[in-house]
């Protein structure tokens, strides 16, 4: 099985001198399809920055990172962005979507900018709206919609045109234990169903969904659970 | 492939973003609304006066061109300036949701179109907006303007729309909103998205490399100044004088930004109120220096106008070629002079001869400046004394005059400080003299009544000049110009005595009305643009203000007093219309305060005579602009401007 | 820990034998606390004793059935109506080791912390598979203890990290000595008045 995200060795440094800051210092991960890898830290640990690479929207300082093995290093400002339409989606924590937008608009998003006729954006985005639940609310605005079902159409937009890998970046920061339970069963359903995950949380409530979990300190990877050895123990 | 097939759900994102965002894309829009209303409607209503067979044609049609071509350029670069504030303002705004599409995959091609798309939109509502206002403000001003004119087309002047200047204005309106967006899209291509979806500022240009800009642009400007009045005359002078202008406009408003930072760092020394009010303009350095050139560039349209206006009708003054003056009258007998001196109270006369006499001989004055074609400087000599001298109106060539030397009336008349007289005697040969000369700088005497230079009897004497003996005229100078009455007085002696003969000078009726119509149109084209300039001025200081609501309602929540707080948004405003007033007074009366110390300092050796443009202030407008508007402005604030309420509702579920 | 009012509140339902009691009881419960049938039947005889039940009939098979009565009634509802008492005392092999490792003062308490911490995560993540399944089944009781034991786990790694955070501001270094040492105890530790 070949791996969807592969980090090896990435370095991220900001600034120069002493005022030099050091967000990553040599992270590597691997992220099958189907898994879900919950990475947990203090804050400044660099868990942001690393989703940020993952996905192209930062270049590392070093080290090099692959999705579905494209090397992203090899990738320009075009390449990246082509990448964040077709391989990789994100989901942050809160105004994920653009206001002016229906929800059906916004997750067709992706696949208009990629140059897909507005119709069949649309028949893809309701499909992926259906996934996560929210094919009644098509319509609406992103104002009318409450927070959960806000990051119910973030990762629908994610997750439209069948992409690989999703990037989460607390996405239940700002929902209560439900709701956010509810997105975390949203997303193990949609690992289940094939996709590699990785997801940032500081709650271990919800890295508790995870396959495996990762623990960032000052940049660097210091623990991770084990995986499960027993069928029983997996999740799926 | 992508960013050709993906200009619909672009475009959608901008329409839809523009119209989410009411208040930016309305100030927008009406920043590009009011340069073209303002230039429809100037142009329109030069159109409009410009009657076939009247007076007005052969008199100033250059200057019609050269105010047509400055009002639409100038209007183009304030349209930029003030549509790249509105921009500006509306950018930080604007940053997340670019993060976010960049997030879901956007091209920095397809960020970029999506700003340039909203950004022409808005400036195309803008045109449409603004050309009919332009219209309908030219149509209530013409009657008015045509009647001062003098020009008998009544209330129901017709009002000639051109359609090729309505394309203009559209299409420079159109252009200024493109232009305006130009940086904000290459900076949204380049977004550094991890920092935007972090809603953190981008890296503001460097302030420095800004200031560098604006100060070499303004030293550019005036130095543009200054070329252009040794082109004076010549095919590219207009032209030189509108990039001028255009350079210290756009050169001043880049400087607002170090401006803004050099008010905040002054703050200290002001009361709590003011210190809040300063340090929070000085916070958001951006959004208050685009505040700033929103309001400069509005104002200062109308500020170069009315100093064009100051000036031309200063220069009108001294260039009016007259044979008299106006405090003078010319007789040719003693019993004329008596008559005359007894009825004007304070009058002194002063005999002289003109160096000619019977029989052909005859002085001229020669030098290379006097022997232009052009010129039309009589070129007699006046022989007499002092009194004369001071007759004509050159009393402070006094020593000169008495040392020897020919005083001459006129501008960059001897520029070399010597003349050459010519005596024509015949049969004898011609004589040349070179004498020094030295000048008094005014009007020169046209005509050949009184010539236009003067010299001392001993003078004369000693060299020989002929026309010492022949019968003297008496130039006789009153103590103040002659009243319509006193005229009407002269007019009854020289009826009861035909023989004698009388002159003096009577106001040129078609100089006099064309002086003051033109007065009139470059008034209407100042209020025109004015008008234009206050609604810049009040949009660009609600903007500001209103993105400042945000750290008002903080102060709401620590217990401000709702009126504190309305006195801190009439104090930003007030300080926003004053650093842009007295910005744009900078830029209306710096070019011809350089062209007023060029003319004087550098003199060049020219055929044609510079006036002498001491600068004419406006001192209304400077007034209103520096003083009055921003007094508007905060008190509209504080009267509009209700104090946010201190629980905001926070976005999202 | 005493299972009578369990007990008593199944008995409140209908009348029970002694092994239909255990089979429900681990039912709710599961693998969290077994029973075994001798436990059962001495809880039995102490609530007759103490008047809280009444031996009912015996059913075909032969079997004792017992039945709640109104002082046990009475008894129950004073029960759910009174709170858990929490008394300040933990004691906690955990946190018997966490101190000593701190007193160690030579970094041994980050080993400590970091250890528990991904041993309480692994799990969690097996509490959490387990409340999804009861989650599918429906099964509100299960998910009750599946979501306790997921919030003691979260407790604990929350604890751990702000442990974490503590010795890293004392300065207690990983390796070779801290600076400051921790505040010795001025006398003995705070705890809450017991029942």
């Amino acid at each position: 099985m070949t791996a969807v995200l592969e980090i090896e060795q990435v370095a991220r440094t900001y600034g120069s001198g002493h005022t030099q800051v050091t967000a990553l210092d040599g992270v590597s991960l691997t992220v099958q399809a189907g898994e879900l890898v919950a990475v947990m830290g203090p804050s400044g640990a660099g868990k942001s920055t690393l989703l940020h690479v993952a996905g192209g929207l930062d270049r590392p300082t070093s080290g090099t990172i692959r999705v579905t093995e494209t090397d992203l290093g090899r990738l320009g400002r075009a390449g990246l962005a082509a990448l964040r339409r077709r391989r990789v989606g994100y989901v942050f924590q809160e105004l994920n979507l653009i206001a002016a937008l229906t929800a059906a608009e916004n997750v067709a998003l992706p696949r208009e900018l990629d140059g897909v006729r507005a119709r069949t954006a649309r028949t893809e985005a309701l499909a992926a709206l259906e996934l996560v639940g929210m094919a009644e609310l098509a319509g609406t605005f992103p104002d009318q919609l409450s927070g959960g079902e806000q990051q119910r159409v973030a990762i629908a937009r994610a997750l439209v045109g069948q992409r690989p890998l999703l990037l989460a970046d607390e996405p239940t920061g700002a929902l209560d234990t439900l709701a956010g339970e509810a997105i975390l069963g949203l997303l193990r359903a949609r690992c289940d169903a094939g996709v590699a995950a990785v997801l940032v949380t500081h709650e271990p409530r919800y890295a508790g969904y995870a396959d495996r979990i990762v623990f960032l300190t000052d940049g660097r990877v210091v623990d991770q659970t084990a995986h499960p050895t027993t069928v029983a123990g997996r999740w799926s | 492939m992508a960013a050709i097939t993906s200009i619909g759900p672009l475009a959608r994102i901008a329409g839809r973003d523009a119209l989410l965002h009411r208040r930016h894309s309305l100030l927008l829009m009406v920043m590009i609304a009011l340069p073209v209303a303002g230039l429809v409607a100037g142009t329109t209503l030069l159109d409009s006066l410009w009657q076939p067979g009247s007076v007005w044609i052969q008199l100033w049609s250059s200057l019609v061109v050269v105010v047509f071509w400055t009002l639409s350029a100038v209007t183009l670069v304030a349209a930029v300036l003030m549509a790249s504030a509105a921009v500006t303002i509306a950018a930080r705004r604007q940053l997340h949701a670019l993060g976010l599409l960049a997030a879901a995959g956007a091209g920095g091609r397809q960020l970029g179109t999506v700003v340039i798309l909203q950004a022409a939109a808005l400036g195309l509502v803008g045109v449409l907006t603004g050309i009919p206002a332009g219209l309908l403000l030219a149509r209530a001003l013409l009657p008015r303007l045509a009647r001062a004119v003098g020009l008998p087309l009544g209330e129901a002047a017709p009002l000639l729309v051109v359609p090729g200047r309505l394309l203009l204005a559209a299409g420079l309106g159109l252009l200024a909103a493109v232009v305006a967006a130009l940086v904000p899209a290459v900076r949204a291509a380049r977004l550094p998205v991890t920092a935007a979806l972090a809603a953190h500022q981008p890296p503001t240009r460097q302030p420095r490399r800004l200031t560098v800009v604006g100060t070499v642009l303004v030293l550019v400007g005036l130095g543009l100044g200054v070329l252009q009045v040794w082109l004076m005359g010549s095919r590219w002078q207009p032209w030189i004088a509108v990039a001028s202008v255009a350079a210290v406009l756009v050169g001043f408003t880049a400087l607002s930004r170090a401006l803004v930072d050099l008010v905040g760092r002054s703050a200290r020394r002001l009361p709590a109120t003011g210190r809040l009010a300063v340090r929070d303009l000085a916070r958001h350095p951006t959004r208050s220096a685009a505040a700033v050139a929103a309001v400069t560039a509005g104002l200062a349209v109308p500020m170069l106008l009315g100093a064009m206006t100051a000036q031309s009708a200063a220069s009108m003054r001294d260039y009016a070629p007259r044979q008299l003056r106006t405090d003078q009258v010319l007789v040719y007998s003693p019993a004329a002079a008596a008559a005359v001196t007894q009825s004007l109270p304070g009058a002194r006369q002063a005999p002289f001869t003109t160096a000619t006499e019977a029989g052909g001989t005859e002085v001229t004055v020669h030098g290379p400046a006097i022997d232009q074609p052009d010129f039309g400087v009589s070129r007699g000599l006046a022989i007499g004394e002092q009194e004369v001298l001071v007759a004509m109106g050159g009393e402070q060539a006094a020593a000169a005059f008495a040392d020897g030397a020919v005083v001459a009336f006129g501008t960059n008349l001897v520029p070399d400080g010597q003349v050459t007289l010519a005596i024509t005697d015949i049969p004898r040969p011609a004589r040349r003299i070179t004498v020094p000369a030295v000048e008094v700088t005014t009007g020169s005497y046209t005509g050949q009544e009184l010539p236009s230079f003067a010299i001392s009897r001993q003078t004369a004497q000693r060299l020989g000049l002929p026309g010492l003996t022949t019968p003297p005229r008496y130039l006789i100078r009153a103590s103040r110009p002659l009243s319509d009455a006193q005229r009407d007085q002269l007019r009854a002696l020289q009826n009861q005595s035909p023989a004698m003969l009388i002159s003096w000078a009577e106001p040129d009726p078609d100089l006099q009305s064309f002086a003051q119509g033109m007065r009139s149109i470059l008034l209407a084209l100042v209020a025109v643009t004015g008008i234009i300039a206050l609604g810049s001025v009040t949009a660009a200081c609600a903007l500001a203000l209103s993105e400042a609501r945000h750290d008002l309602t903080t102060l709401g929540q620590l217990g401000a007093a709702p009126a504190m707080t309305r006195r801190l948004m009439a104090g930003q405003a007030w300080l926003l219309a004053t650093l842009g007033g007295l910005l744009a007074v900078a830029i209306g009366l710096g070019p011809f305060a350089v062209q007023a110390i060029a003319s004087w300092q550098v003199r060049p050796r020219l055929a044609i005579p510079i006036g002498p443009s001491a600068l004419a202030v406006p001192w209304t407008l400077v007034a209103v602009v520096a003083v009055g508007i921003p007094a508007l402005a905060a008190a509209a604030a504080s009267l509009l401007g209700h104090s946010p309420a201190p629980l905001t509702p926070r976005r999202g579920g | 820990m005493s299972i009578r009012y369990a007990l008593l509140s199944l008995l409140d339902q209908q009348p029970h034998h002694g092994y239909q009691l255990k089979t429900a009881v681990e039912g709710w419960l599961g693998q969290s606390w077994p029973l075994n049938i001798g436990q059962v039947y001495t809880t039995l005889a102490r609530l007759e004793r103490d008047g809280l039940v009444a031996l009912g009939e015996v059913d075909a098979q032969g079997r004792q059935t017992y039945q709640i009565t109104p002082a046990g009634r009475a008894a129950l509802a004073d029960w759910f109506a009174t709170p858990v008492p929490r008394d300040g005392l933990v004691r906690d092999e955990l946190l018997v080791k966490l101190v000593a490792a701190v007193a160690a003062r030579d970094g041994t308490a980050f080993e400590v912390i970091r250890g528990q911490r991904t041993a309480t995560l692994e799990l969690l993540q097996q509490h959490t598979r387990h409340k999804a399944q009861a989650e599918r089944r429906g099964d509100l009781p299960r998910l009750v203890v599946a979501d306790l034991l997921i919030a003691q786990a979260e407790a604990e790694v929350a604890w751990l990290e702000l442990c974490e955070a503590r010795l890293r501001t004392a300065g207690h270094d990983r390796r070779g000595g801290g600076a400051a040492p921790l505040a010795q105890p001025s006398g003995p530790m705070p705890q809450r008045e017991g029942p």
